[in-house]
């Protein structure tokens, strides 16, 4: 069993639902995001064009950050996933100088939404999770796969650009998009091995 | 605290100074209810974050917090899937510049920027006030009030039938006069809002001016979008941006506002170069062959008066509707002892001027461009072949030219439009699979009238003259016009000059908000202050808030109760919703504040005003009124299920008849709609096409567009009989122009802007700001995404023009267009024709008291014109794209 | 007098630098001016900088002891606790860096032995504590154990110095200079260090007889020779650049040097002047250093190409904290060095 991400390039039209359910489903604090959108521009006048690149956790098999990591915080799941306990975490920033995906992000403080106002019961409730001085990152929604669901990202996606599955399984539906369109990770010359794989870029 | 604010919308810098008047709110959040600790909750919620309206949510609640929204993946039309917006309205719920109580001002000075000082009131004591000073209005004169509403507040079902029973027919929207995109549709197709593509089928689709979803990211639009391109669907966006969607297919830049002469090259080139068109549809199916008078008209049968048409093998005119041999589509003929020519070539006429070598001199597509698009038209089109559905043979168009409100948004835009529905029809491509659909009410709304051809509807429909004018925005002037807040304010502000009678007294804002969704915002605020009195059912402080004398807040989205029917979608259709018909539940999450449902606010100020029962009362306007877009389809109080006028509802049993009364409910009524948070019925796939209700030559498009003229002859002889004009408008043959039965190239006044404006602004929405529902551009999620986006709240320039300019990215920039001046960050960026400065969303202005992310950015809307002579004469439409000239800001030191 | 008065200042220092990090633990890294794109900044430049220095020391009093050079044997001693309290406070700053300080000792449970950190931490508290015994005057008679001490505070010091090219492995990618340059970069600008602050004791405490301008003239062109290299080795590449203001100081010095050669060994005053500046010019690089990994997005273009340039510019209380932190080091060295000399007293 190995949790796996595909993305369909050509379908992603930027628009940043990704970003926001993430935000929604952790609440995270105001800078926080593991999910986000690249734009970048290709071509010159009057054939440039918009691109888009979603990027997250890339929970890679062998992961730049887990290595790093002085005391073992950041671990690996044998179904792939990558995790920060948050407990261990001593707030080096090593993992986030080291993972080339931008993907952590280190809590210089716990901000609201609302600067300037107290925090909105919505952030009360949510920030219970968060620690100041720590590292977080995406979880590949491990609570929504607990209980059976897909990731938020994946559902909210109006473009269905993403696809989750099991890589190890030769028939999911990740493992034939990634035979069939030639799926490979973001800089995958670094050798980190991740488990989200693009298509059609 | 500010310096944190700041700092995650840095790249807003030098416009801090904006941030001053920003004071925190005192305010607290409840505490959570103890009696809620630890339960779990999940309502059926419908999204109200863009004026689409329709995405069925699934709301989440935690202790009686709500955790979040998301798509309910068992239900149409987003299947689970949501958009950004969609996704932050808890924050938008959780927005401490609401208005949390009703208030009233204190202090008789208004602005933007002027405290008002106000003064908590109980909800009695505002009603009270508020009705003591609308009974001297009606007793006055009812025409005294003005009803405005907006995207702001779709959820109300009392508004409309408030403002009939209180006897103003003022009613105007706030937003609708930069999307003035109806009136061709109407007449056209007999629908509403507008037509667009079938992306079930379609193959070739070129679009201008408009999204098909992923550019404002509406969910619905992006999923068939993103469908779509996958199959294969050739895209086509003329834009001078290269938009996400122009990035996914082949973008033809275009000079900003040119688009009309882009149209009618492109028309010259299948009319007089291609010449393959659907000449069966043509001929069967539009009133090409009609033969036409000098005087304009129809050549008609001296005895039936019906027009005539032109039969080849017998060489002699018929009536359109007599048995014909071979209808000729050409051809001038002595009739009735006038000589008389085929609708077609009186079209063709006017078209054999705008070669592709024209339309480049002026919209700058290159003239093989021009020609090669629509050679792949037609070619794509298929002509002839046709496609089962259900049983039944409909002709199949896989193709279809989509136009909106940037290429129908200025003098000459309601042409631009009727080019290409003449386009569309040369392939025969109007309500059939894979075409041009229109995408409201599906059923037999294109019957003929008298004439044969489709008789027009919704805003095709002219408004009666009347002198002096009743209404705010003059629409007996501008017959065909959509909202007019533009016009109304200019009556408020002089009436004389408008021709009023009478004066206004009172205004109530609705979810609208004129002052920025329209061109000049200062003008609005003059107006503001002139009326007399200003009652807001306000949700947070906005421009219309700080204005008002008083204010009754009002629930946010999720706090407010509501049951809609499902409108055929806005931007593309497929098999995923296509025949569909719903109705869809929002459950209403517990309130935050002493906030009300702003029907229950109509209700209560009808009961104490004396209107709410008895005839010509709220509830007997409701009984008798159709749902405007989808008639006997939308939730309309029918039958046994009407209202007693003479009782008091509350908006639950009110919405429980509708749906009882509703066709497809089968009698079921709110408290079954709760089992699944929506009740869908799917009618069969034919029955979606209106072609199938008067198929073959049932019915005939109009392709001479008689219509319009005849709307232009009445009206400018009512303005002789009357000897005025249009108000700003000396010369009335300026608007009557644009009244022609034939489109013809009409330039804007931007086209003769003075030299040194050099470039042209232009908009567009956003996927964080589409529509202003529930104050987007205020909600901090998103702030977080559009402060990040390389082009929102910036000024985009194509490199060689800021080379050009010797400006570089991130310098300060002055916009000056010849109504406004605004100032903003460079971004330089290859997506932008040279001619272009892109502007985008509806940042900028704000109030004292409002989220000081609503005081950040450009605010495009400055720029653009209130002046009578760059709208469009039969739309009202305002133009949105000014000519402009950009320099450097210079820094003080 | 002088030296009173020194004391006090560093002292002030270091009291100011302890205010300051009492408000940081209240408040977290905010008071810092890091953030998401530049996460590392004065602090572990900070400790870059006293490790360094401390393992240049410890490199030469393990050289020292181990070839007996009876000469540089008291220079050695002060030398040890120079080190010891240059170790303390990288430490410190270290620690001052961390988002959660009194969670430190977690590395040494983590026992992952993959992390450069976990290494760090092991090599410098070997050093730390090979220091200490050094200090006790144990490793005075030659032998065994001061030939094994000797050795492994060799092993340990250069380990952790060359551990530090680690830290930015990833980011080498991202177009940094060269990799071959920056291992002896880094291994010269600590010997480089290391001596000059011994020169300069040995200059203040009037150890003269042992003049080591000459070992600084070769550790200079040491130094100068990879920093010159990753210059012209980012010529041929995009993205990186190498602070020629640098190459300028470090030439200066070397200039300095050789005039001292020429003049004669008896003047003092070029060397210290000498000293003084390779002091400057090895915090330059580390600075230049933490830039230089940080100044591009870590996302390669095009991806990254409307993200803003990560800008840092130390706050205020960053600069107090490490100068403190620096300033401690004086009176810690002192304070050590006394500390001795009351034990070989008693």
């Amino acid at each position: 069993m190995r949790h796996a991400m595909v993305i369909d390039l050509s379908r992603c039209v930027g628009c940043g639902t990704c970003t926001v359910a993430c935000r929604a489903e952790h609440g995270t604090p105001a800078g926080v995001s593991y999910n986000k959108v690249k734009k970048y521009e290709v071509g010159k006048y009057p054939t440039a064009k918009i691109k888009f690149l979603p990027i997250l956790c890339m929970h890679c098999q062998d992961p730049a950050c887990l290595k790093v990591c002085p005391t073992g915080a950041t671990y690996k799941r044998e179904d792939g996933i990558v995790l920060i306990d948050h407990d261990k975490c001593i707030g080096c920033r090593a993992c986030v100088v080291a993972c080339p995906y931008e993907s952590r992000q280190f809590l210089w403080d716990i901000r609201n939404y609302y600067p300037g106002h107290v925090p909105t019961p919505y952030e009360v409730l949510k920030q219970k999770d968060f620690e100041k001085g720590t590292v977080v990152k995406c979880n590949f929604c491990l609570q929504r796969l607990e209980e059976g669901q897909l990731p938020a990202c994946v559902v909210a996606c109006p473009a269905q650009a993403r696809y989750f599955g099991d890589l190890d399984d030769p028939e999911s539906e990740v493992s034939r998009l990634i035979a069939d369109y030639r799926g490979t990770p973001f800089r995958e010359e670094l050798g980190t091995q991740p488990s989200i794989y693009y298509v059609k870029g | 605290m500010l310096k944190r604010f700041i700092d995650y919308a840095r790249r807003f810098k030098g416009l801090e100074s904006n941030q001053k008047a920003f004071k925190p709110s005192p305010y607290k959040w409840k505490q959570v209810d103890p009696k809620e600790k630890g339960k779990r909750q999940v309502l059926y919620g419908l999204c109200r974050a863009c004026m689409q309206g329709d995405c069925a949510t699934l709301v989440y609640l935690e202790d009686g917090i709500i955790v979040k929204t998301e798509g309910n993946p068992e239900a149409p039309p987003n299947y689970g899937s949501l958009c950004p917006r969609g996704k932050s309205e808890l924050m938008g719920l959780y927005n401490p510049y609401r208005v949390k109580t009703p208030m009233v001002r204190a202090n008789p000075e208004k602005g933007l920027d002027v405290d008002p000082m106000w003064k908590e009131v109980t909800w009695d004591e505002a009603l009270d006030l508020v009705v003591e000073r609308l009974k001297n209005v009606r007793e006055k004169d009812p025409r005294g009030l003005v009803l405005c509403e907006g995207w702001g507040q779709r959820d109300t079902i009392l508004r409309q039938p408030f403002g009939q029973a209180f006897g103003t027919p003022n009613e105007i929207g706030s937003h609708g006069a930069l999307c003035t995109v109806h009136y061709p549709s109407g007449l056209v197709h007999a629908g509403y809002p507008v037509a667009i593509v079938d992306l079930e089928y379609c193959q070739y689709h070129i679009t201008l001016g408009r999204s098909l979803g992923p550019n404002f990211a509406t969910a619905p639009g992006t999923r068939k979008f993103a469908r779509a391109i996958e199959r294969g669907m050739k895209l086509v966006v003329v834009d001078p941006r290269s938009s996400y969607e122009a990035s996914k297919g082949e973008w033809i830049p275009i000079r900003p506002g040119s688009d009309l002469a882009f149209l009618l090259g492109m028309a010259h080139v299948m009319l007089f170069e291609v010449q393959r068109y659907d000449v069966w549809f043509l001929k069967n199916r539009t009133n090409a062959p009609y033969l036409i008078g000098p005087d304009g008209d129809y050549c008609r049968d001296q005895k039936t008066g019906k027009p005539l048409m032109w039969e080849a093998i017998e060489d002699t005119a018929k009536p359109f509707d007599a048995e014909f041999e071979d209808i000729a589509l050409t051809g001038t003929h002595t009739v009735n002892g006038v000589e008389c020519r085929a609708g077609f070539d009186v079209v063709c006429d006017e078209f054999s001027k705008y070669t592709p070598e024209w339309a480049e001199g002026i919209c700058t597509v290159p003239a093989r461009t021009i020609r090669r698009i629509a050679k792949e038209f037609v070619e794509h089109a298929r002509i002839g072949s046709t496609i089962e559905i259900d049983g039944f043979t409909f002709p199949f168009r896989p193709v279809s030219l989509n136009t909106e409100r940037n290429v129908t948004n200025r003098r000459g835009g309601t042409y631009a439009d009727l080019t290409g529905k003449i386009i569309n029809m040369l392939v025969g491509n109007i309500e059939v699979p894979g075409g041009c659909l229109s995408c409201s009410f599906r059923g037999p709304i294109m019957g003929p009238d008298e004439d044969g051809t489709v008789k027009p509807a919704y805003e095709a429909v002219p408004r009666p003259f009347k002198y002096p004018p009743d209404h705010i925005g003059l629409a007996e002037f501008y017959p065909h016009q959509h909202t007019a807040p533009h016009i109304a304010i200019k009556s408020i502000l002089d009436p004389e000059k408008y021709y009023l009678d009478y004066l206004i007294e009172a205004y109530i804002s609705v979810g609208g908000n004129p002052i920025k969704m329209n061109a000049q915002p200062h003008a609005y605020v003059e107006g503001f202050k002139k009326i007399p009195f200003v009652v807001s059912v306000a949700l947070h402080m906005d421009e219309p808030a700080i204005l008002s004398d008083v204010l009754l807040p009002e629930h946010s989205a999720l706090e407010r109760f509501r049951v809609a029917a499902f409108y055929p979608q806005h931007q593309s259709i497929d098999d995923e919703v296509n025949g569909l018909k719903m109705i869809q539940l929002r459950e209403p999450v517990p309130r935050l504040f002493n906030t009300k449902h702003a029907d229950d606010i109509f209700t209560e100020l009808a009961e104490r005003l004396g209107i709410l029962c008895g005839e010509g009362g709220l509830y007997d306007h409701l009984n008798n009124n159709i749902d405007w877009v989808d008639k006997t389809d939308g939730l309309n109080m029918n039958g046994e299920y009407k209202l007693d006028i003479n009782r008091k509802y509350t908006l639950k049993e009110i919405v429980d008849r509708q749906i009882r009364g509703w066709p497809y409910s089968g009698g079921k009524g709110l408290k079954d709609l709760k089992e699944k948070g929506y009740i869908a019925h799917w009618k069969p796939r034919k029955e979606f096409y209106n072609y199938y209700y008067f198929p073959d030559d049932k019915t005939r498009h109009p392709f001479y567009f008689l219509g319009l003229k005849k709307v232009g002859d009445e009206l400018r002889a009512n303005l002789l009989e009357h000897n005025i004009s249009f108000p700003g408008v000396d010369d009335m043959d300026y608007v009557f122009d644009l009244y022609r039965p034939v489109p013809h190239w009409v330039e804007t006044p931007e086209f003769r802007a003075p030299e040194g404006f050099d470039l042209w602004a232009i908009n567009w929405k956003t996927p964080y700001y589409s529509s202003d529902a529930g104050n987007v551009a205020g909600n901090p999620w998103l702030a977080e995404l559009y402060s990040k986006d390389p082009y929102e709240a910036v000024i985009c320039l194509n490199p060689v023009t800021a080379q050009r300019k010797n400006i570089k990215d991130g310098d300060m920039v002055i916009i000056e267009s010849r109504y406004g001046k605004i100032e903003g960050r460079v971004r330089v960026s290859e997506l932008f024709h040279p001619d272009a400065v892109g502007i985008s969303g509806n940042y900028g202005l704000g109030t004292l008291q409002s989220n000081p992310l609503n005081r950040i950015g450009p605010n495009f809307n400055t720029l653009l014109s209130l002046d009578e002579k760059t709208f469009d004469g039969v739309s009202g439409g305002q133009d949105s794209a000014p000519r402009v000239k950009l320099y450097k800001k210079e820094v003080r030191k | 007098m002088l030296y009173w008065i020194l004391i006090a200042v560093t002292v002030l220092l270091s009291v100011i630098a302890g205010l300051v990090f009492l408000k940081q633990l209240r408040w977290g890294l905010t008071t810092t001016a890091l953030h998401d794109t530049f996460n590392w900044g004065l602090y572990i430049q900070g400790f870059f900088y006293l490790s360094a220095l401390a393992g240049g020391i410890l490199v030469f009093v393990s050289a020292a002891t181990l070839f007996k050079i009876e000469a540089v044997r008291s220079l050695a001693e002060i030398g040890a606790a120079v080190s010891l309290s240059c170790l303390i406070c990288a430490a410190g700053l270290l620690g001052a860096d961390l988002g959660k300080p009194f969670r430190a000792l977690k590395i040494v449970t983590g026992k992952n032995l993959a992390s450069p950190l976990t290494w760090d931490f092991f090599m410098l508290s070997l050093c730390g504590v090979l220091n200490v015994i050094f200090l006790t005057g144990v490793i005075h008679n030659g032998g065994l154990v001061t030939t094994i001490w000797s050795i492994l505070c060799l092993i340990a010091a250069l380990a952790y110095v060359m551990i530090h090219t680690l830290f930015f492995l990833s980011r080498v990618g991202a177009g940094f200079r060269s990799q071959p340059f920056l291992g002896l970069d880094t291994l010269a600008q600590s010997l480089w260090g290391g001596m000059a602050l011994v020169n300069l004791i040995a200059l203040a405490t009037g150890m003269k007889e042992s003049n080591l301008a000459g070992i600084l003239l070769i550790l200079t062109i040491l130094a100068l020779i990879p920093i010159t290299g990753s210059y012209i080795a980012s010529l041929t590449s995009t993205g990186s650049e190498v602070d020629r203001k640098i190459i300028f100081l470090d030439t200066f010095i070397l200039l300095i040097l050789i005039v001292t050669q020429i003049i004669g060994p008896r003047n003092t005053f070029l060397p210290a002047l000498a000293s003084v500046l390779i002091l400057v010019a090895v915090f330059m690089e580390k600075s230049h250093v933490m830039r230089q990994y940080q100044m591009n997005p870590t996302v390669p273009f095009p991806y990254s190409q409307f993200d803003e340039k990560p800008a840092y510019k130390p706050t205020a209380a960053e600069w107090m904290l490490v100068l403190g932190g620096l300033a401690a080091c004086v009176w810690l060295s002192s304070g050590i060095i006394y500390l001795k000399t009351l034990m070989a007293g008693g």
